[in-house]
């Protein structure tokens, strides 16, 4: 039973939440109470997180700490803005229910040394997040993209499910330390192995929204601010930290590194200057967290463990907040008309090159420096994530110096339209839900019911 | 004009596509059906100044009936509110029976309440509203699309537009060379993903088919889609009215361009990349039974249903007129009173002019009651300063005064000593660019991903701050990259064109001359004058300029109130008052404030400039405004949900700072919800009553105004601001969807200023948001025409109207209504179709 969790203060965390959430199921007359469990909730939760902080951990268990932090903190963050947000607007008690039971699942992801129980919960904090994603219920666009991201996540599933098996058969534990220590002793593996490692990778790639089943990702600003702040600051980085959980299996299969490493970049590149056209806030940090996520699974990939992880952090805290205060764009525009435009410019992109330079070489230092655990593949795949980084840089500052130069104006339309390669998926996830139900999404979102929000709140005296 | 800077490269663009780049090529002119599709489109403005715009403004010269029922066949939309809630209204009283009987009876249709109540319980058939082709295969049902046609089209176009337009956001644009039509139909033709989208795999081949130029396309696309003269104007009204977001953006490049003066063929060029795609997806199949004939009766039927419409609508217009009416009445009774409380002719300590803002009406209640030496005025925001201010060692020049208006003079900030000036701008700017530097490496792809690995754990700070309570002072955009101290240096300054001094003076006086007489205070001067223009103050809100001064065009009234009182403290300007008649005595002291309408606190700008003989004076004022301050938040406060019970004067003083830097407030204030009323009379006819915050205050003293151009100033100028608010609230109200903006916790700004997407995209939307207008249940804003009522002669009245076609349509047509207030016979008539009406 130990292994099922981590620590009894880990557990903790999804305990607290998910009792939260049951309490949500009670038929509270007051919306004020139900916040007030929220709030409650994530601060004990926090406290907890915080309590296994001090009890000095084993090595092993740092990283599902710091991350437990990371979760509680959010929550804490996102209950209190929620609040005050969806004040006066329906369904409190819908938001509240799923919410805490995504943080619930998030929680006991992160907690857990057992395989079987990480699959579970991670397939529930997607299956929560997807009433959350839905919570608008009449806005087709936010069914679509969910839709979207429901098979993807579940075609990850079946990867993860396969993944398991195959560790189970092959390792004989389910125990996430056990397992590694396992994998670390030896130091030829069977097929079995090499293959779940490569699964694992799948999955993980596909729940995070790589190119080319990203799309979802960028569609759904169709649920409240802070939905989409708990998905790109929360429920994504899961895919991330499994990886460094499982840090042992992916050091050891080639194949998965070489999948990370290839999508990773791909995505990270593309999606990267995508986000340079996106003409709306929120999309283009969609964009910009896709891109974002490709880089840490090209650290993963690597074998950068430690820097995957204060990246996912570092990322994280970046996007919630970039998100929760994507209102104050608006200001910061009125502050860019009053900057001198060509001045900016140019310092602009000498500044930027500056510090890609410095970025290029830190992280080439960094590489090299470790270069005596690497092998030839390894020192391959390292050539290839600095050669599309560079190449990104590259097509950055010539489409930057010379806006309407031939580069720029040849390859805009391909990167404005994310090479097109959504469509044929947008295309392909309606079809196949038209087998399934036959229903169809009519009209666009805001064409659907007489848009007047019923509200049904209590006054807070 | 920063909406210069903004599209100045745009417009150019354009203009050289029209003329050098193409002028081999002689353009075809738009024809008649689509110019009056596309001047019937009202312009929204950026939400850095988003000013109120009543929609429908371009169309004020039809009756409002008639407008709300084309609305309606044609584009869908909605004038008046569901008839659900004209129910309710009855059963609750908020219509009242005798209002009711008025209304019907003015309408020549006799209806009782019960009579009503049974009409509208009738279910009736819709008339349908025309289906373009994209609805049509929509409803047809014959492709298996993952989203209809009808957003793909609507999202399609949104998605180039806000690409074209966007001068800030993106750090990628298009190449523009090719105009807006011609990049649009170029980009389609590199689109190879579209065409999934929407089902026509030959979407490329027919793009490359479309004409090249936008007024060839549209002579091209009627031919080819036989669509008959005669329902050529029906369809261009629809067409237009699916893409309405974007077309207002359009109709505002025009508005900016027709300021300058210029032409802009943006809107034509929008409707012709929406007419486009009606020919993108024809299907080629003609005759009956095909869409395309489905389409062709919708449009022949148009003008039928229309009238169909008007009819069905009649019962909905008496209720609406009730429910005006019922408040009319309520007010009118209100006013007469007034005749009957006796004024106090208490020599003035004090004399406040204040926006005529709604929010104003609160506060001056408040203030006059903490002494009877308390004299307040209405008067427009901008206090009639035709200006345009620069902020300090920038460029970034914005509009000071209506939209309706273009700026004549300029203000700008320096400091005393020019040397200082030069560097002190320097070192704004390396702090700016420095800021914007910052920003560019955050964004930009190759360094986007060093900068979250090294510096976002910093917005942990942030986010854990942002949690707690801030009661910080609203922060100062214009001076963003200045430390407080630099601030403290700078002064505003008036400048004029010219070099000459005796000018420029001359110029001044003219000014303060106009204004002064406009205010009619031109003697019996107190010893305090105090302009008080008004900001709002909150935090993370995209349309938090729409809470500023409408009459500053979406910004503080700050400067615009601090200039007149420098202007008139000038000695020089005294001088040159004192020889046109206006004695000013050396007692009086201006003053100039700005009033926080979020937290109700009044700053006083200058006050360090204050001479010893007036300190005491000051200190009093300090202490007056301070109260009334508080007055008015406990009268906010239930509106809020704030409880004030058993809190003092600080917490409930800190409670509304809080809230206005709260960055998750969606509902940082009311602004100027429920709105109704203008009243254009001297502050005694209003002094005393309770008005709820829901009237436009504006002094006029008839008696005074022998030639009746003040008059002529407010019923053109003011009363048409008024007017737009009124309507932007009222269409935001009746018509969320494509009027106003939607779910705020849904909002997604295009272009770092353009205005709003509803989640991922869709139309651009305009108006207010439904957080602005509804709360737990409730609707905060009843929709209702504004009333304006004027203590003048009816000849005067009258005078004004027969002179300007503008008024004429405002009040013939039934976009306001107008009264009559006699002060001889304390009588109230309102003005009908030319013929003035007893009222009550």
């Amino acid at each position: 039973m130990s292994s099922i969790l981590l620590s009894s203060s880990a557990f903790g965390v999804p305990a607290v939440f998910a009792l939260a959430g049951l309490l949500q199921l009670c038929g509270f007359k007051n919306n004020e109470t139900r916040w007030r469990i929220a709030k409650v909730a994530a601060l004990v939760a926090f406290a907890v997180a915080f309590f296994g902080l001090l009890r000095s951990p084993s090595a092993d268990s740092w990283v599902p700490i710091i991350v437990m932090l990371l979760v509680t903190t959010l929550a804490s963050v996102l209950v209190w803005f929620s609040h005050t947000y969806l004040k006066g607007m329906k369904g409190h008690a819908r938001f509240l229910k799923a919410f805490l039971f995504t943080l619930a699942s998030v929680g006991a992801a992160v907690a857990t040394d057992h395989l079987g129980v990480l699959v579970l919960a991670w397939t529930m904090s997607s299956l929560f997040l997807h009433r959350l994603l839905t919570f608008f219920d009449d806005r087709p666009g936010a069914h679509l993209a969910a839709r979207k991201k429901f098979i993807a996540s579940r075609l990850a599933e079946v990867c993860l499910v396969a993944f398991l098996i195959l560790i189970v058969r092959n390792v004989g534990s389910w125990d996430i330390s056990e397992v590694s220590s396992r994998l670390a002793s030896t130091t030829s593996h069977p097929v079995g192995i090499h293959v779940a490692g490569a699964l694992l990778a799948l999955a993980v790639i596909l729940k995070t929204a790589q190119m080319p089943l990203h799309g979802w990702l960028l569609q759904v600003m169709e649920a409240p601010t802070p939905v989409s702040a708990l998905l790109h600051a929360g429920v994504l980085n899961i895919g991330g930290y499994v990886l460094i959980r499982m840090a042992a299996l992916i050091s050891a299969v080639p194949a998965a590194q070489a999948l990370l490493v290839g999508i990773g970049c791909f995505t990270a590149a593309v999606a990267g200057l995508v986000s340079m056209t996106r003409v709306s806030i929120k999309v283009r940090l969609a964009w910009s967290t896709c891109a974002q996520m490709g880089f840490m699974l090209v650290e993963c990939g690597l074998g950068f463990y430690e820097l995957a992880l204060v990246h996912l952090v570092s990322h994280s805290l970046y996007k919630a907040h970039a998100f929760l205060s994507c209102g104050d764009i608006v200001r910061k525009t009125q502050s860019l008309h009053m900057t001198s435009l060509s001045q900016r410019k140019n310092m602009g992109i000498a500044f930027v090159a500056a510090a890609a330079t410095v970025f290029f070489h830190f992280n080439a230092a960094f590489l090299f420096s470790n270069e005596m655990q690497h092998s030839n593949f390894q020192v391959g795949l390292l050539a290839l994530v600095v050669a599309s980084f560079l190449f990104l840089a590259v097509i950055q500052f010539t489409v930057m110096m010379k806006p309407q130069g031939r580069l720029s104006r040849v390859l805009y339309p391909w990167i404005y339209g994310g090479f097109f390669i959504d469509e044929i998926f947008t295309q392909f996830s309606n079809n196949l839900w038209i087998l399934g139900n036959k229903k169809q999404l009519s009209g666009h979102a805001s064409e659907g019911k007489r848009a007047e929000i019923v509200f049904s709140g209590e006054s807070s005296c | 004009m920063l909406s210069q800077d903004l599209h100045g490269r745009a417009h150019s663009k354009s203009g050289s596509d029209k003329g050098d780049v193409h002028s081999s090529r002689t353009p075809v002119p738009f024809p008649d059906y689509v110019r009056a599709a596309c001047e019937s489109i009202a312009p929204t403005w950026p939400l850095d100044q988003f000013i109120a715009v009543n929609p429908w403004w371009e169309e004020v010269g039809q009756s409002i009936e008639h407008v709300a029922a084309q609305a309606k066949v044609l584009s869908g939309a909605s004038l008046l509110m569901p008839k659900e809630f004209y129910l309710g209204a009855l059963k609750d009283g908020r219509i009242s029976g005798e209002s009711l009987r008025a209304a019907s009876i003015e309408q020549q249709q006799p209806f009782t309440l019960e009579d009503m109540i049974l009409r509208l319980e009738r279910v009736e058939n819709p008339v349908e509203s025309v289906k373009l082709l994209p609805e049509r295969y929509d409803s047809e049902n014959t492709l298996n699309q993952a989203v209809s046609l009808k957003s793909n089209v609507v999202h399609q176009i949104s998605q180039y537009c806000a690409a074209y337009f966007d001068t800030h956001h993106a750090a990628w644009h298009q190449d523009r060379s090719n105009g807006f039509y011609g990049g649009w139909r170029i980009g389609l033709i590199g689109d190879r993903g579209i065409g999934f989208l929407v089902g026509r795999t030959d979407l490329k081949m027919r793009a490359q088919a479309l004409p090249a130029h936008a007024d060839e396309l549209i002579v091209y696309a009627f031919k080819i889609l036989e669509v008959p003269e005669d329902l050529r104007q029906a369809y261009a009204f629809a067409l237009l009215g699916s893409i309405h977001g974007w077309a207002s953006w359009c109709a505002f490049q025009r508005w900016q361009a027709y300021v300058k003066p210029n032409v802009d063929h943006h809107i034509y060029e929008l409707f012709a990349i929406r007419l486009a795609w009606e020919l993108l997806l024809d299907d080629n199949i003609r005759g009956p039974n095909s869409v395309h004939a489905k389409l062709l009766e919708d449009l022949r039927n148009a003008s039928s249903n229309i009238n169909k419409v008007i009819e069905q609508n009649k019962a909905l217009w008496i209720c609406q007129r009730a429910l005006e009416l019922t408040y009319q009445n309520e007010l009118i009774r209100d006013v007469r009173t007034s005749f009957q409380i006796p004024q106090k002719k208490a020599p003035p300590a004090v004399q406040a002019y204040f926006c005529i803002d709604v929010r104003a009406e609160v506060f001056r209640r408040a203030f006059e009651e903490q002494s009877e030496s308390v004299q307040t005025g209405g008067f427009a925001g901008s206090f009639g300063m035709p200006i345009d201010f620069t902020p300090f060692g920038t460029k970034a020049t914005r509009p000071h005064l209506p939209g309706l208006l273009s700026p004549q003079m300029s203000v700008v900030e320096s400091c005393e000593n020019p040397h200082l000036n030069k560097s002190l701008a320097k070192r704004r700017q390396a702090r700016l660019s420095a800021k914007a530097h910052w920003g560019s490496f955050q964004a930009l792809p190759s360094s986007a991903f060093s900068f979250v690995e090294s510096f976002g754990i910093f917005s942990l700070f942030k986010l854990v701050r942002n949690c707690f309570p801030n009661y910080s002072e609203a922060p100062r955009t214009s001076h963003e990259g200045l430390f407080t101290k630099e601030t403290k240096m700078l002064r505003r300054q008036l400048v004029t064109k010219t070099e000459n001094t005796e000018e420029t003076i001359r110029t001044r006086v003219e000014l303060c001359a106009k204004i002064l007489r406009t205010m009619f205070r031109t003697r019996d001067f107190a010893r305090i004058v105090l302009f008080v223009g008004h900001e709002s103050q909150s935090a993370n809100n995209a349309h938090a300029s729409g809470f500023h001064c409408g009459a500053c065009c979406g910004q503080p009234g700050e400067v615009n109130a601090r200039i007149l009182a420098q202007l008139l403290n000038d000695n020089a300007v005294r001088l040159g008052l004192e020889a046109l008649g206006i004695l000013i005595p050396p007692t009086t002291y201006f003053l100039s404030g700005l009033h926080n309408t979020t937290t109700d606190d009044v700053t006083l700008f200058e006050t360090e400039d204050v001479p010893p003989t007036h300190l005491a004076d000051l200190a009093e004022l300090r202490v007056q405004l301070d109260r009334a301050a508080h007055q008015c938040r406990l009268e906010r406060a239930p509106k809020l949900d704030i409880c004030t019970q058993g809190k003092d004067v600080t917490q409930l003083h800190k409670i509304f700072k809080a809230r206005a830097n709260n960055w998750a407030e969606v509902r940082p204030e009311w602004g100027l919800v429920d709105n109704a009323a203008f009243m254009i009379a001297p502050r005694s006819r209003t002094k005393g009553l309770n008005l709820k915050g829901r009237a436009f205050l504006h002094d006029y003293i008839a008696h005074e105004d022998a030639n009746h151009s003040v008059l002529e100033l407010l019923m053109t100028g003011t009363m048409v601001v008024a007017h737009w608010i009124n309507m932007q609230y009222f269409a935001s109200v009746v018509d969320n969807r494509r009027y106003g903006s939607g779910n705020k916790t849904l909002h997604n700004v295009v272009g770092g200023n353009i205005g709003v997407f509803e989640g991922n995209g869709g139309d651009l939307r305009i108006g207010l948001s439904q957080q602005s207008l509804w709360h737990t249940e409730k609707l905060m804003h009843t929709p209702q025409r504004l009333s304006v009522f004027i203590e003048a002669s009816q000849e005067a009245i009258g005078l004004v109207i027969s002179k300007h076609t503008v008024v004429q349509n405002l009040v013939n047509n039934g976009w306001i209504f107008l009264f009559q207030i006699n002060p001889d016979n304390q009588g109230i008539s309102r003005y009908e179709n030319g013929v003035w009406r007893s009222s009550l």
